[in-house]
C-alpha cells in the first residue's frame, strides 16, 4: 500500500511505521496511525463511502474535514460516524449506512433512476401515498427502509460508560485553527485559564492542511499555546451555544459542560461546493478536501485533476494542488475579469468566464462540461476540484444570540451585536480573502443539481416548492428540509439562498434572501452522551427499607418512595377498624414557626383563627390562595406562646415552605420559619388499640381525660423524644408520633413489637386512602382544583371572616360569599354494587354532565362504593338520587349525602 | 401549659435514650460488607480503607447540625461578622455563614444540645434549631475531590473561587445542599431524605475515579482527635 | 433557559437553581372594588421587556429576593434583598 501515498513531507498526518487493520465491509484494510477512515479507506481504492438519502446516489468525500455527509459510515454498531473525523482503530468494524444490497450495486438507486422525469422530487412522498389511507402503513414501512441514515438497533444495551463533567473557565476557545489558538495563547499568557476545543486530528486549522508553506508557523504558535498552558480538548466538538454562554463539548464519551466567563468563537469558514449537473459524483471534491488527502495524508491517486472556482481561493487551491504533486489540467473560473496569471505561470490552462455545467461520469468523474456564453467545452478529468469561496462559520454565533448581517465587501453574513462575554476571532469573524468571490448561478441541466447533500435536495426541489407557495428561505427550508440534515447548512446554506434569490428574482447580494435560524445540535451527537448520567433524586423515609423488607410495594408519590400497601390493602384496612395499624407518615411537611409574631402570623396566613389556641392543642387548617382556592391542608399545634408546629400535605411541603417564607418576605414580620420536614420523622399508631399498644412504650399519660382528641404533647416513647399529635385523619383512635428521623427505625420496630399482641398491621397509601374516604376526609390536589373555594368545599367554619386581621385569600372569600355558592362538594354512596372511575361525571336529568366524581373507592366495611363530588347547588341536597356515568355504557345510581360514611359522630376517634 | 423546657426536644436525636440512631446510608454501608460501630447511640459505619484512596467518600450524617436564625445584627454578633460565603472552626465548630439572616453551626454530636442551647440563650431573637437529622452528610476528599466534584454539580469550585474555608448552598446532584470546603475536603450536606441517594450517586460519579468509602471517624478531624 | 442569576446571598447561579416567583404586583385589599380585586388576582402584565419579579433560591439558600430582568433577553439587570430594588431605568411594563 505505501506506493498508494506520496513520498513523506513535513506536515503529514501518519505514521508510517505504525500499521492499522480494521474491517471495512467484512474485509480488512490496512492503513497508518494517524490516518482517518476516510483517508485509509481512500488509500485502499474505495471511492464511494454511502448512498444518498432518497436516490440513494454514489457519493464519495468531498470536505474531508467533517462538513458534508457523503461519509457517514457506522463504526461498530454506532450509526452516523463521520469517517472523515474518526482516526482509526485496529480491529474497529466499520460498515456502509444505507445501501441495498451493497454499496456498489445499491438496488434502490433504481428508484431514482426509474422515475427520470417525476422524480422523488420535494413532497413526493406526501403527494404519492396518501392514497388509499388505508395503505400508508404499508407504504411507511417501505419508506422507512429506503430513506434515512443508517438503523438503530432497538434492543442495543450499552456497556460502556458514559460521562458528563461540568466545567468552569476563564476563556472557551471553540476551534483550533490559526486565529483560534492565538486567541487562546494570548488569553492564557494573560493568567487566564484557557480551554480550547479542536474537532480535527490536527491543530491549526489551514495553517495544517494548507500545504508545507506553513508549517514553521504553525509549530512556532502550537509551542507557544503549550507554554501558556492552554487546556486542549481534542478531538472535540461544542454541541452548541446555549443561553447563559452554557457550551456541552463532546469528547469521546465526556459531556464537558463549559460555563465559560468569556467564550472566543473562532470557528473559520467553510468552503461552498458549486451547483452545477452530476455535481455530487464521486470525484468531485471541495478544493479544501482534495489538498487535505494530499497535505495530509499523501494521497494522489488521480490521473488529472480540473478546477471549478468562483474565487481567488480556488486559484490558491489550484496551485497547492499542483504543488503537491496533482497534475491539474485546467482551471475554470467563473469570473471574467479575475487575475489568473499565476495559474498559467505554473503550467496551468486558466479558462476565464467558464461556468461549471455538468460534471460526466456515472458512478465516478471522467471529465466535466464547462461553458461560456453558450459555448461548451468538455475537459477530461478523474478528479474535480470545486470551489465556491467560503461562508463564514457562525451557526454557533447566532445559537448564543450573537446577531448576523449581510457584508456586501465581503460577500457574506459576518456576527454583529454579540452577547456579552461572547468574542469571534479569524475567519468566522469575516474575511477580505472572501472579497473577490462572485455568487456563482446554479445552471438549468437536465441532470441532478444538488443544493443538500444530505437530504438529496436539488435546484429543482427548492424551485418547486417556490411554485407552490413556500415562498422564502425559512418556508422553503420547512417543505425541502434543505439545511435540515446531519450537515445543519454548512454544504447548502448559502446555496439555497442562491437558487431562491435566482427564482424570486432577489439580489443574491443582499440581506433580502436571509438565513435560516441555526439551532443545536451543531454536530451529529450520541443519544448516550446526552443521556450521560442523568440524575432522578429520590426520597426515602427513614423506614424506607423496612416497608421494603416487608412485603411493601414501593412506588413514586410524588419525589417520594412510600408502599402502595404491603400485599393485601383489605386487611389493613380491617386492622386499623378492628385493632391496630401503623404507617409511615414522614412525608408531610413540617414547619416550625416561631417569635412573638408567630400566632399574628398564622392568623394573617390562614382562614382559621390560631391566636386563641390552647397551649398543647392540635387545630385542623386549610391555607387557601389569595383568590381563595384551597391550596393546602393539614394541622397546626401550638407548643408555647410563641411557638407553632406546622404540618402540609407531602406533596405541598415544598410549595408551603415557599408560601410561607415569601409571605414572610413581604410582611417581614417577628418570626422564624424552619422548615424541618427532613429532620422528622412520623408515624401514625391508629386502630381501637392503639392507646393499650402505645402505653407499653411510654410513661406519658394517654388516657382519654389526661390527653383528649385533639391534643398535643410531648412523651418519650422507647427512649426516643416524640410530639405526640392526637388526630385522626383515618377515622380511629389515632396517636401520630413526630421524631428525629434517625431514630425512626428504631421507634417503628418498638411499635410493631408493643402491637404484637393486637396483630398490628403496618398499611400502606392506598388503604389509607379507603379510611379517609369512609370519614370523608377531602384530599386537596384530588378533590379539590384550583377553582375550589373553603364555602364550596364545605368549609365555611373554617373561614372566620370576622377576623380583624386581613388575611389572605379574605377578599376573594368574601367575594365569593357575596356570589353565593354555585358547586358544592358532597358525599356520594353507590346503590347497585358499581364502583364509579375517579374524575367521571355525574349525568343530570337531562343527560348532560352536571357534576364531577373526585374519589371513589369500594368500602368492604359498608359493602358498597363510597366517594366525593362536585355537584351544582341544586343538586347536593342529603338524599338527592344522582347518576354516574361509566364507561361501560350505562349509569350508576347513587344517593348524596353529607356525613361522614363511618362514625359520622366521630365517636371512635374521641374515644 | 406545656410541661416540657424546650417544645422542640422531638428534633433533638441528642435527647434520645438508650435508641438506636441510624444515618441514611446504613443500607449502602451493609451492603459494601461494613462493619458497624457505637458513637453515642449512632450506628456508625467503619469501613478498612483510610483516607488515601484518590478519592473518598464517608458518611457524616451523625454529626451535630444547628440551625440558626434571627436578625442580620444577631447573627453578625453570634458569628463574629463572618462573610456571606464563609466558615470559621473554631474549637472543633465550625460555623458556616449563608445569609444575613442565617447561619449554620457543625459540631461533634455530644455538643450539639449543650450548644444549641448556649446559642438560644444569647439572645431571644435567635432561633436554634437541631438540624442533626435534617441534614445528611457526605465528607468527599482525595486528590480528586473536585473531578469528583465536578460529576456531581454546577457549582464552581476551582480553587480560587471556593478556597479552604469556604462554604456555600447550592444544588449537588440536583438536590439543595450545603458544601463546606474544609482545607480540601469537602462536606456536602443535603436532606436527610436524600441522604442514600446521594451516596449512591456520588460513588457512581467518582467510579472512574477510584473513589473509595472510608470510615468517617478516619476523616472527621472532631472523632479523629478524640 | 439556562442563564445565570445572581442570588444577593450565594452569587451567580444557574437559573435551574432558582423557582420563579411571578411578577411584583400590588395586593388588592378590599372586595369591594370588584375590578380592582380580579385584576391583582387573574391579570399579569406579561411584559416583554423589563420586569421586576420575584425569585426564590430553592436549591441554596432557600430564601426570597426580586430581580428586574429584561424577558426577551433573560438579561438581569439588578437583583436585590425583597424591597430593596433600586428604581427602574424606565417605567416597567406598558
Amino acid at each position: 500500500m505505501a506506493d498508494q501515498r506520496l513520498a513523506q513531507r513535513q506536515g503529514e498526518l501518519i505514521d508510517r511505521s505504525q500499521e492499522v487493520t480494521f474491517q471495512w465491509e467484512g474485509r480488512p484494510v490496512t492503513g497508518y496511525a494517524g490516518d482517518t477512515i476516510a483517508s485509509a479507506l481512500f488509500a485502499s481504492g474505495t471511492r464511494v463511502f454511502s448512498r444518498s438519502f432518497k436516490y440513494h446516489r454514489p457519493r464519495g468525500l468531498m470536505c474531508c474535514s467533517g462538513q458534508c455527509p457523503n461519509c457517514l459510515v457506522e463504526v461498530d454498531g454506532q450509526p452516523t460516524v463521520r469517517a472523515c473525523m474518526t482516526p482509526v482503530e485496529q480491529g474497529m468494524d466499520v460498515k456502509h449506512l444505507n445501501a441495498w444490497p451493497s454499496l456498489q450495486r445499491d438496488f434502490l438507486h433504481l428508484v431514482g433512476r426509474l422515475t427520470p422525469s417525476f422524480g422523488m422530487q420535494v413532497g413526493f412522498y406526501y403527494k404519492t401515498f396518501i392514497h388509499p389511507r388505508r395503505a400508508w402503513p404499508l407504504y411507511e414501512k417501505i419508506l422507512r427502509n429506503a430513506a434515512g441514515l443508517g438503523k438503530l438497533d432497538p434492543d442495543h444495551r450499552r456497556t460502556e460508560r458514559f460521562d458528563k463533567v461540568h466545567r468552569h473557565v476563564d476563556v472557551l476557545v471553540i476551534g483550533g485553527g490559526e486565529a483560534g489558538l492565538e486567541a487562546a495563547a494570548e488569553a492564557a499568557e494573560q493568567g487566564r485559564h484557557v480551554a480550547l476545543v479542536e474537532e480535527g486530528l490536527a491543530l491549526g486549522g489551514q495553517l495544517a492542511w494548507g500545504g508545507p508553506r506553513s508549517n514553521g508557523r504553525l509549530t512556532a504558535l502550537i509551542d507557544r499555546v503549550n507554554a501558556a498552558g492552554v487546556e486542549i480538548l481534542q478531538p472535540a466538538y461544542a454541541g452548541g451555544v446555549y443561553e447563559g454562554l452554557l457550551v456541552p463539548v463532546y469528547q469521546g464519551r465526556t459531556m464537558h459542560r463549559f460555563r465559560p466567563a468569556e467564550l472566543v468563537i473562532a470557528t473559520g469558514s467553510i468552503e461552498q461546493p458549486l451547483v452545477f449537473g452530476n455535481n455530487d459524483l464521486p470525484g468531485v471534491m471541495l478544493a479544501s478536501g482534495a489538498r487535505r488527502l494530499v497535505n495530509q495524508f499523501r494521497l494522489m491517486p488521480w490521473e488529472q485533476a480540473v478546477v471549478l472556482t468562483s474565487s481567488d481561493e480556488g486559484l490558491a487551491a489550484a496551485l497547492d494542488l499542483a504543488d503537491g504533486g496533482v497534475n491539474v489540467l485546467a482551471v475554470a473560473d467563473s469570473r471574467r475579469d479575475a487575475d489568473g496569471s499565476a495559474i498559467e505561470d505554473a503550467g496551468i490552462e486558466y479558462l476565464a468566464g467558464y461556468q461549471p455545467w455538468q460534471a460526466k461520469g456515472s458512478k465516478a468523474v471522467t471529465g466535466v462540461v464547462v461553458t461560456r456564453d453558450g459555448e461548451r467545452r468538455t475537459l477530461a478529468c478523474d478528479l474535480l476540484v470545486m470551489s465556491g469561496g467560503s461562508v463564514g462559520q457562525t451557526a454557533l454565533v447566532s445559537q448564543g444570540g450573537g446577531g448576523i448581517r449581510y457584508d456586501r465587501d465581503q460577500r457574506r453574513y459576518v456576527p454583529d451585536a454579540l452577547p456579552e462575554g461572547m468574542r469571534v476571532v479569524g475567519a468566522a469573524a469575516g474575511s477580505a480573502a472572501a472579497a473577490g468571490a462572485v455568487p456563482a448561478q446554479a445552471p438549468k441541466t437536465g441532470c441532478k443539481q444538488v443544493v443538500c447533500f444530505c437530504e438529496d435536495v436539488t435546484t429543482k426541489d427548492i424551485a418547486l416548492s417556490l411554485d407552490e407557495g413556500f415562498s422564502s428561505l425559512e418556508l422553503s427550508k420547512r417543505y425541502t428540509t434543505v439545511t435540515m440534515g446531519p450537515c445543519q447548512g454548512r454544504m447548502c446554506h448559502r446555496n439555497s439562498g442562491l437558487v431562491i434569490a435566482d427564482q424570486l428574482g432577489l439580489d443574491p447580494d443582499s440581506q433580502r434572501v436571509g438565513v435560516t435560524t441555526s439551532r443545536p445540535p451543531h454536530n451529529p451527537t450520541s443519544f448516550s452522551l446526552l443521556a450521560a448520567r442523568g440524575y432522578e433524586p429520590v426520597k426515602r423515609t427513614s423506614t424506607h427499607h423496612w416497608h421494603a423488607e416487608h412485603g411493601g410495594k414501593m412506588l413514586w408519590a410524588g419525589d417520594w418512595k412510600r408502599p402502595y400497601d404491603y400485599g393485601d390493602g383489605d386487611s389493613e384496612v380491617d386492622a386499623v377498624h378492628e385493632s391496630l395499624g401503623l404507617i409511615d407518615v414522614s412525608t408531610l411537611g413540617k414547619l416550625i414557626v416561631r417569635g412573638p409574631d408567630a400566632a399574628a402570623f398564622l392568623e394573617r396566613l390562614y382562614p382559621n383563627r390560631f391566636g386563641d389556641m390552647k397551649l398543647a392543642r392540635v387545630r385542623y387548617g386549610i391555607v387557601c390562595g389569595d383568590d381563595g382556592s384551597i391550596i393546602d391542608d393539614g394541622t397546626v399545634a401550638r407548643l408555647s406562646e410563641q411557638e407553632y408546629y406546622v404540618t402540609t400535605t407531602s406533596s405541598g411541603a415544598g410549595g408551603m415552605e415557599q408560601w410561607f417564607t415569601w409571605w414572610n418576605a413581604v410582611w417581614k414580620m417577628d418570626c422564624e420559619i424552619v422548615n424541618v420536614t427532613s429532620t422528622i420523622a412520623a408515624f401514625n399508631l391508629a386502630g381501637p388499640h392503639a392507646r393499650t399498644a402505645l402505653s407499653t412504650l411510654t410513661d406519658f399519660d394517654l388516657s382519654n381525660e389526661a390527653f383528649p382528641y385533639l391534643g398535643a404533647g410531648h412523651a418519650q416513647i422507647a427512649g426516643v423524644p416524640c410530639l405526640v399529635l392526637r388526630i385522626g385523619f383515618v377515622g380511629e383512635l389515632g396517636y401520630e408520633l413526630h421524631l428525629p428521623a434517625a431514630a425512626g427505625e428504631h421507634l417503628w420496630e418498638k411499635l410493631m413489637e408493643a402491637g404484637e399482641p393486637y396483630a398490628v398491621k403496618p398499611f400502606g397509601l392506598e388503604p389509607q386512602r379507603v379510611l379517609r374516604l369512609e370519614k370523608m376526609h377531602i384530599i386537596v390536589g384530588q378533590d379539590t382544583n384550583a377553582e375550589s373555594n373553603p364555602l364550596e368545599a364545605g368549609m365555611p367554619w373554617i373561614v372566620k371572616l370576622d377576623k380583624e386581621s386581613d388575611w389572605i385569600g379574605r377578599y376573594a372569600i368574601e367575594w365569593y360569599k357575596r356570589r353565593g355558592n354555585r358547586l358544592t362538594l358532597v358525599g356520594w354512596e353507590a346503590q347497585n354494587g358499581g364502583v364509579p372511575i375517579e374524575g367521571t361525571q355525574v349525568v343530570g336529568a337531562d343527560g348532560q354532565p352536571a357534576g364531577r366524581i373526585t374519589s371513589s373507592r369500594f368500602s368492604r366495611r359498608l359493602g358498597k362504593a363510597i366517594g366525593i363530588a362536585w355537584l351544582p347547588v341544586e343538586q347536593s341536597e342529603e338524599g338527592t338520587a344522582i347518576r354516574i356515568s361509566d364507561p361501560k355504557g350505562s349509569t350508576i345510581p347513587a344517593t348524596v349525602t353529607h356525613k361522614a360514611f363511618y362514625d359520622p359522630d366521630g365517636e371512635r376517634l374521641r374515644s | 401549659m406545656s410541661t416540657v423546657a424546650d417544645p422542640f426536644a422531638f428534633l433533638s436525636p441528642a435527647a434520645a435514650e438508650g435508641a438506636v440512631l441510624r444515618t441514611p446510608m446504613e443500607r449502602n454501608h451493609q451492603a459494601a460488607g461494613a462493619e458497624f460501630e457505637d458513637r453515642d447511640g449512632w450506628r456508625v459505619a467503619d469501613y478498612p480503607s483510610n483516607g488515601d484512596a484518590p478519592a473518598w467518600a464517608a458518611d457524616i450524617s451523625h454529626h451535630g447540625k444547628i440551625d440558626v436564625r434571627g436578625p442580620h445584627a444577631e447573627i453578625d454578633r453570634l458569628s463574629a461578622g463572618l462573610e456571606l460565603g464563609s466558615a470559621s472552626h473554631v474549637d472543633g465548630v465550625w460555623t458556616l455563614r449563608l445569609s444575613p439572616s442565617h447561619a449554620v453551626v457543625l459540631c461533634p454530636f455530644s455538643r450539639v444540645e449543650q450548644l444549641r442551647t448556649r446559642i438560644a440563650s444569647e439572645s431571644e431573637a435567635i432561633c436554634a434549631t437541631d438540624m442533626t437529622c435534617g441534614w445528611a452528610g457526605v465528607m468527599l476528599g482525595g486528590e480528586r475531590v473536585r473531578d469528583v466534584f465536578m460529576r456531581s454539580s454546577s457549582l464552581d469550585v476551582r480553587p480560587h473561587r471556593f478556597p479552604a474555608g469556604a462554604c456555600m448552598a447550592g444544588s449537588v446532584m440536583r438536590c439543595g445542599s450545603i458544601i463546606l470546603n474544609d482545607d480540601g475536603r469537602f462536606w456536602v450536606l443535603c436532606g436527610w431524605e436524600f441522604g442514600e441517594y446521594m451516596w449512591d450517586s456520588l460513588l457512581d460519579a467518582g467510579a472512574m475515579l477510584g473513589i473509595t468509602p472510608v470510615s468517617a471517624t478516619a476523616v472527621l478531624r472532631s472523632e479523629v482527635a478524640a | 433557559m439556562s442563564f445565570i442569576l445572581s442570588c444577593p446571598n450565594c452569587g451567580p447561579r444557574a437559573v435551574d437553581e432558582y423557582a420563579y416567583g411571578g411578577e411584583v404586583t400590588e395586593r388588592a385589599t378590599t372586595s369591594e372594588d370588584e375590578r380592582a380585586l380580579f385584576h391583582y388576582l387573574y391579570f399579569r402584565t406579561n411584559t416583554g421587556g423589563d420586569q421586576r419579579e420575584w425569585w426564590f433560591h430553592s436549591s441554596g439558600c432557600r430564601e426570597w429576593f426580586q430581580a428586574e430582568r429584561n424577558t426577551t433577553r433573560n438579561q438581569v439587570l439588578q437583583v436585590a434583598r425583597p424591597g430593596e430594588l433600586a428604581p427602574s431605568r424606565e417605567p416597567a411594563g406598558g
